[in-house]
């Protein structure tokens, strides 16, 4: 398949009044055509700043230190901020957490989705942009799209806030949509109801989905691939059902373990214990070592490197090293 | 059997917001809690939970009802010795690990308030002592307790908040949503603290949260409610295995779960809309709006709650 | 200097759970971090040294000064800076240097009086309103839209016509409305905190009234009001030169900057230095103490906390 995106050993650092944040450090992943690729992790780990630098929207005094973000072959890591403009919506859109604060609070939602189509298709006329928002806001399934274009987004509700956000991302039919923790703010039913829309608009727009989530039912029900991140690190990549069913870190184990199970009854919850690391001065060997049971002495002072088990599936942990002797057994 | 600590009755509290505008938070809702058991409360957002929670405990009057806590009516007028007593065995977990540590206090001074406001501690000394080991039993340390809050991560903020809680010795906490503003590695270490904690001090706890996985976890029975009534209550087992009302169908079909193979034979029950704004509600079963085998006899009122199954309620007209 | 990676390396350890908890970073409180953040802002470093320095510089001058504020001498009439007067001597021959200090601590202290008296009557009138909330409030509120609804200098002047002139009228006449801004941004604050979850702690650990105002509501403000105080103060020195530049400010021989000003403008053409170097110590005054203002806004505001 075809590699639409590609990351290649990307670190950013935010500098803060407190010290500089090493966020992302080295972390390399690409995204096929049609995918949907699911980058897990808590907070901190990195997962929310690897995307927002794909966008090139880093928070005040963040900045990609090093590595690449190959779209079209060419890379964008180091775009100027009208080109990535330029960029922005057109072929790659992100859609966040809050609907509420992410859309303009005194522009009906109609003008918001032709703003849109002004900026990237300048060559369409009034009429045609009011025809598309029409088109694209019965797409992401708001009943009554006519009366609807005239609102302004507090007449909406949470879920339907984000539904217009998803059709203004998808009004110029970009190739790659960054989901950024897209139902957190939303209850289960509303969760289940854009999962859905997500699915299918998916498998209508053939678009490419980066989803940023912390919530492994939504991964397993939507995710092709998965990346697991921690502590500003790579930890484990691989298709949907080799990380949920064989996965080889320790923390991908943990996490796994530490969701109680609806079906299972009264069995115990395991939890990881321990803290994330602080980023300001992250530990120099692996980011998950004071945390890990399996922990050696080496994972104190190295950063594991990768250790691939099939095409796909990839781990980043000293337990795969052949001096380790085995003591790598699944969770 | 054990005795009931907690008994609410027909409990209601509204909000007027303006003229002719109320808020129907909670409105007559029925339950009781053993002693040392757990019941957990799941809902959407706005269903009324967290405001039921803050009347149980007193930080609102009730509207009408009634809430009585070891022969204590909590919302009634109370002497100052009962005022006394109930702010030491009831206590309360909060949501955000943020907003719910004053930042300007030391970690041994928020543990330590309530030990001063019930004079539990003979000396300094002992005080210091009472908070270390408070810290300790919740898996933090001495050197913590000269901290202050920013200075720790969700995870830590939230056990210095169940230190708090477990300072004046409680038998009742309720829990509001402790967990959901946590990462998924931290919320199992939390509810784990929670259920030793439980099991160590014989406590009680009302368990709020709209995470229905983490609260069948904890929970020994679990009540469901929507726009302020209670729609279902039975043991988390039997709630889960046969769900009644319709909305908990939904609701339990919702989550997705952390298993694709799983995942992939599913099929959902997907609700079409969304909760509709509890103010001025009509006089009508709650969900009818949204129910899809909603009938004319729903409209006749709200349905009472009614004992199906031995130990399992359920509000709805279709189940009897 | 990298150590190698040996075969004994790959050896469980056991993991200490001690450290599992531990806090890398240094400890300090929340006020700490600020002063940090303070120290950064170089204008706002720089400022608070220049408002120190020209306090003490107002305190010492007039002192050690070979000549007083209101020793006149008619031979030495308007003359130009000199190795003598190093600002030079105004109508009436008086030291222009000791009077542009002289002048300057006069108006520190109105401006540091009205402010701390804008603080006290501000925090109270504010913490009241807010905690005790209902009615009180309401009627608390109507009181200051209503005051806020009186022209405020129109009420000063009349204070000022009224009482005798001196620095004690002045500062008097600018508490009358002054206090207005405080107390609503302590209102503010408090209603804020009010509704915060570590207060309904308190409260539901059976915190008393007073202590969870004192020991939560209160600390948690002090920052918005140190803030306010630090605008207040040039904003009270403005007032007083304005209300001594159109005549109802202090009487001679006394000096505030404002009067010096005003007799500096008279005589404008003819000696432009008396106008200058009042004119350069306020403005000097007002920029610093607005920045040092802004610096501590930045710094520990609880909106730019992570």
């Amino acid at each position: 398949m075809n590699k639409l995106l590609e990351v290649r050993n990307m670190s950013v650092s935010i500098h803060t009044d407190g010290g500089v944040i090493q966020a992302v450090r080295g972390v390399s992943f690409d995204l096929r055509e049609g995918e949907t690729l699911a980058i897990v992790g808590e907070s901190g780990s990195g997962k929310s700043i690897t995307n927002k630098a794909i966008m090139g929207l880093l928070p005040v005094g963040g900045r990609i230190d090093s590595g690449e973000v190959i779209l079209n072959g060419r890379d964008i890591a180091h775009c100027t901020e009208k080109q990535m403009r330029e960029i922005r919506g057109a072929e790659i859109s992100m859609i966040f957490q809050d609907p509420l604060t992410s859309l303009n609070p005194t522009m009906t939602v109609g003008k918001q989705i032709s703003e849109m189509l002004l900026l990237h298709k300048p060559q369409m006329t009034k009429e045609q942009r009011y025809n598309r928002a029409l088109e694209l806001l019965d797409m992401v399934g708001i009943p009554n799209p006519k009366e609807r274009c005239a609102q302004y987004p507090h007449q909406f509700s949470g879920g339907m806030r984000q539904r217009v956000m998803i059709s203004i991302a998808l009004a110029c039919e970009p190739r790659i949509l960054i989901a950024d923790e897209p139902t957190t703010a939303l209850d289960v039913t509303i969760q289940a109801q854009i999962l859905d829309l997500m699915k299918a608009l998916q498998k209508k727009t053939n678009t490419s989905i980066i989803l940023v989530t912390h919530n492994l039912g939504v991964v397993s029900s939507v995710a092709d691939r998965v990346l697991v991140m921690y502590g500003g690190r790579f930890a484990e990549t691989g298709e949907l059902d080799e990380v949920f069913y064989d996965m080889k870190h320790p923390y991908t184990q943990g996490l796994l373990n530490s969701i109680p199970n609806l079906q299972l009854q009264d069995q115990a919850l395991y939890s990881i214990p321990g803290t994330p690391p602080d980023l300001i001065n992250p530990p120099h060997g692996c980011p998950f070592a004071a945390r890990c049971e399996h922990c050696m002495r080496v994972c104190q002072k190295f950063q594991p490197p990768e250790f691939t088990f099939s095409e796909t599936h990839k781990a980043s942990c000293w337990l795969y090293d052949e001096r380790a002797k085995g003591g790598a057994q699944n969770g | 059997m054990a005795e009931e600590i907690l008994k609410v009755e027909n409990l209601a509290r509204h909000f007027t917001l303006g003229k002719k505008q109320v808020l129907k938070a909670v409105d007559g809702v029925s339950f009781s809690i053993k002693r040392g058991e757990t019941l957990g409360l799941v809902g959407e957002s706005g269903c009324g939970k967290s405001t039921l929670g803050r009347t149980v405990i007193g930080l609102y009057p009730p509207t009408a009802g009634k809430i009585t806590f070891d022969g204590i009516d909590v919302g009634g007028k109370k002497t100052s010795a009962q005022r006394d007593e109930l702010s030491r065995r009831m206590q309360m977990i909060f949501q955000d690990p943020y907003t719910s540590l004053n930042p300007r206090m030391k970690v041994l001074d928020i543990i330590a308030e309530g030990i001063d406001n019930h004079h539990l501690a003979a000396n300094r000394a002992e005080r210091t002592r009472m908070v270390v080991e408070l810290l300790r039993s919740v898996g933090l340390d001495e050197e913590h307790a000269n901290r202050y809050p920013h200075e720790f991560s969700g995870g830590q903020r939230q056990r210095v908040g169940i230190a708090r809680a477990l300072s004046v010795n409680p038998d009742f906490i309720i829990a509001d949503e402790p967990i959901s503003a946590l990462d998924v590695s931290i919320q199992a270490q939390v509810v784990n603290l929670l259920k030793s904690l439980q099991k160590k001090r014989n406590l009680t706890y009302l368990f709020i949260a709209h995470d229905l996985s983490m609260v069948k976890y904890i929970s020994d029975r679990i009540g469901v409610m929507y726009l302020g009534n209670l729609v279902e209550l039975a043991d988390s087992d039997e709630l889960f295995a046969h769900p009644l009302h319709p909305y908990t169908q939904a609701l339990l079909s919702a989550i997705p779960l952390p298993d694709p193979r799983a995942e992939r034979g599913r099929s959902r029950i997907v609700l079409e809309g969304s909760v509709s704004s509890p103010i001025n509600l009509p006089d009508c079963c709650r969900f009818c709006s949204r129910c899809q085998s909603k009938g004319k006899e729903c409209e006749k009122g709200i349905p009472p709650l009614v004992e199906v199954r031995p130990g399992h309620f359920v509000a709805c007209c279709h189940v009897v | 200097m990298q150590e190698k990676i040996t075969q004994d390396m790959f050896v469980p350890v056991r993991s200490d759970a001690h450290k599992q908890e531990y806090i890398a970073r240094k400890h300090h409180s929340a006020f700490h971090d600020g002063w940090i953040r303070l120290r950064k802002n170089k204008a706002a470093v720089v400022c608070a040294v220049l408002i120190v320095v020209i306090t003490v510089m107002s305190i010492i001058v007039p002192y050690t000064s070979p000549y007083a504020y209101y020793e006149t001498d008619y031979k030495h009439k308007m003359n130009a800076p000199s190795s003598e007067h190093i600002f030079g001597t105004d109508l009436f021959g008086r030291d222009q240097w000791t009077r542009v200090w002289y002048g300057t601590r006069i108006s520190l202290l109105i401006g540091l009086a009205a402010a701390l008296i804008n603080l006290v009557i501000g925090v109270f009138y504010g913490a009241i309103s807010a905690i005790a909330g209902g009615k009180v409030d309401a009627v608390m509120q109507r009181i200051i839209e209503v005051l806020v609804g009186i022209p405020s200098l129109i009420i000063v002047i009349l204070f000022m016509m009224v009482l005798p002139p001196g620095v004690g009228t002045i500062v008097a006449a600018m508490a009358v409305t002054g206090w207005v801004n405080m107390a609503r941004l302590v209102r503010a604050q408090i209603l804020k905190l009010k509704n915060q979850e570590f207060v309904l702690a308190a409260q539901l650990l059976g915190t008393s009234r007073w202590k969870t105002i004192l020991r939560h509501l209160i600390p948690n403000t002090i920052s918005v009001i140190v803030i306010q105080v630090m605008f207040a103060i040039p904003s009270a020195i403005f007032t007083e030169a304005f209300l001594s530049f159109i005549g109802v400010g202090l009487a001679e021989p006394k000096a505030s900057l404002g009067v010096l000003i005003n007799n500096g403008y008279k005589a404008l053409r003819s000696a432009p230095f008396l106008l200058i170097y009042p004119a350069i110590a306020i403005v000097l005054i007002m920029v610093c103490f607005s920045i040092v203002g802004d610096g501590l806004r930045d710094a520990f505001d609880p909106r730019m906390k992570r």
